[in-house]
């Protein structure tokens, strides 16, 4: 029984042996060999390829991810587009009327030296007396004409005798920078 | 008398004339990046994994596939290598645990056996038919009938166990190795291989003269 045995494993030994028998084809191995060194280099390749590359690739293999990058990219678009021509159309709004819809504050001169001035129709910058209503840095009490806060360099000359004319107020007044009229300029 | 181990066996016993360079050279030019450097040591060490890969698999495109990935997953690896066990050894351990993951999940879909030819051109004839004429009962039996049935006996096996028998049997690895590889003392091993070796007489009683 031992002995049938025994010979039954040398028998199974000797059939197993002839396994290594069982070979590729020649030349099969330093194919395979080409393969992984070729891949590796492959890998090299991809691994040295720039961000966008790598990015593209990946879309490439998701198209329902490239189509949502893509839906996203032209809606910031579209966001982006609208926010700016609104952002022109006021510029160019407060460009063409600088005073519109302002609430602007004349603020008085001592009225003989108004009259003065707008008769001779020769009014200098500092005498245009504007400034924007709340304007807390506003600090007359040690000067004689209130200084020009409001950029309306553009304004007519004429526009700004006839503001001065009605829009004077006495002195005292002017001292105590209470009486502030809002005008609109608006045309 | 005890079996020499890999390490014991000088390269040029192992690989013949072409182990011209020190193996440590070697990996430690693959690990600075050096592909032809890799490039030897995928040609040293290829023919003993694809053998191992392929009976373990007994498929010659999932072998193709397997040592492909043995081979660039050790490439990548190869920095964290400190040359604790032998590259062989290290490498051979890659090649299993891809190979039983593999096979774990190709359980699931049923594989088909795909077997490379034997060679009957030089030394393996006269073994092969040698065995056919001494050892089994039934002469009429072709090459490759046997073949097929050796192979069908092999996958019936469970992994570790086909594992063992592969090494031990097939390849000739010492037992030690074999524990080293498999991560388990030489008593696992031999016992294993007992087991393994019970299993296949039994599959192959109508092949084997008793």
């Amino acid at each position: 029984m031992s002995k049938d045995s025994n010979h039954s494993t040398e028998s199974l030994e000797k059939l197993l042996k002839l396994k290594r028998w069982e070979e590729p084809p020649p030349g099969h191995l330093d194919r395979l060999s080409s393969r992984i060194i070729a891949q590796l280099e492959a890998d090299r390749v991809v691994s040295r390829e720039s961000l966008w590359s790598r990015v593209f690739g990946f879309l490439d293999l998701k198209p329902v991810l490239a189509c949502a990058y893509c839906a996203g990219a032209m809606g910031l678009l579209v966001v982006g587009l609208g926010m700016k021509t609104e952002l022109q159309e006021a510029t160019q709004a407060l460009q063409k009327r600088p005073a519109d819809g302002l609430r602007m504050t004349v603020i008085a001169e001592p009225a003989a030296e108004a009259r003065t001035r707008a008769a001779s129709f020769s009014l200098p910058d500092s005498s245009r007396m504007w400034r924007h209503q709340g304007d807390s840095n506003w600090n007359n009490s040690d000067s004689s004409y209130p200084v020009v806060r409001s950029s309306l360099s553009g304004m007519p000359l004429q526009l700004g005798a006839q503001l001065l004319k009605t829009n004077t107020r006495s002195s005292q007044t002017y001292r105590s920078n209470q009486l502030a009229h809002p005008v609109n300029f608006s045309r | 008398m005890p079996t020499a181990t890999l390490e014991d066996r000088t390269e040029v016993e192992l690989y013949g004339e072409i182990a011209v360079r020190p193996e440590k050279e070697l990996i430690a030019e693959s690990q600075d990046g050096n592909l032809t450097s890799f490039d030897e040591l995928v040609r040293r060490h290829h023919s003993r994994i694809y053998a191992t890969v392929y009976h373990m698999t007994s498929n010659r495109e999932d072998t193709d596939d397997l040592t492909q990935e043995t081979f660039l997953k050790a490439y990548k690896a190869l920095k964290s290598f400190k040359g604790g066990s032998s590259f062989y050894t290290w490498v051979y351990r890659i090649a299993v645990n891809k190979t039983i993951n593999f096979l774990k999940q190709r359980r699931r879909k049923s594989g088909q056996m795909s077997l490379n030819e034997m060679d009957l051109s030089g030394e393996g004839r006269g073994h092969i038919l040698e065995f056919i004429s001494e050892h089994t009962p039934r002469r009429d039996v072709r090459l490759h009938e046997l073949q097929a049935k050796l192979n069908e006996a092999m996958q019936k096996l469970s992994d570790i166990h086909r594992l063992v028998v592969t090494l031990h049997d097939i390849q000739g690895m010492p037992h030690d190795e074999i524990g080293k590889i498999m991560d388990c003392n030489t008593g696992t091993v031999r016992s294993r291989l007992f087991y393994a070796r019970q299993q296949l007489q039994a599959h192959l009683s109508d092949y084997l003269k008793n």
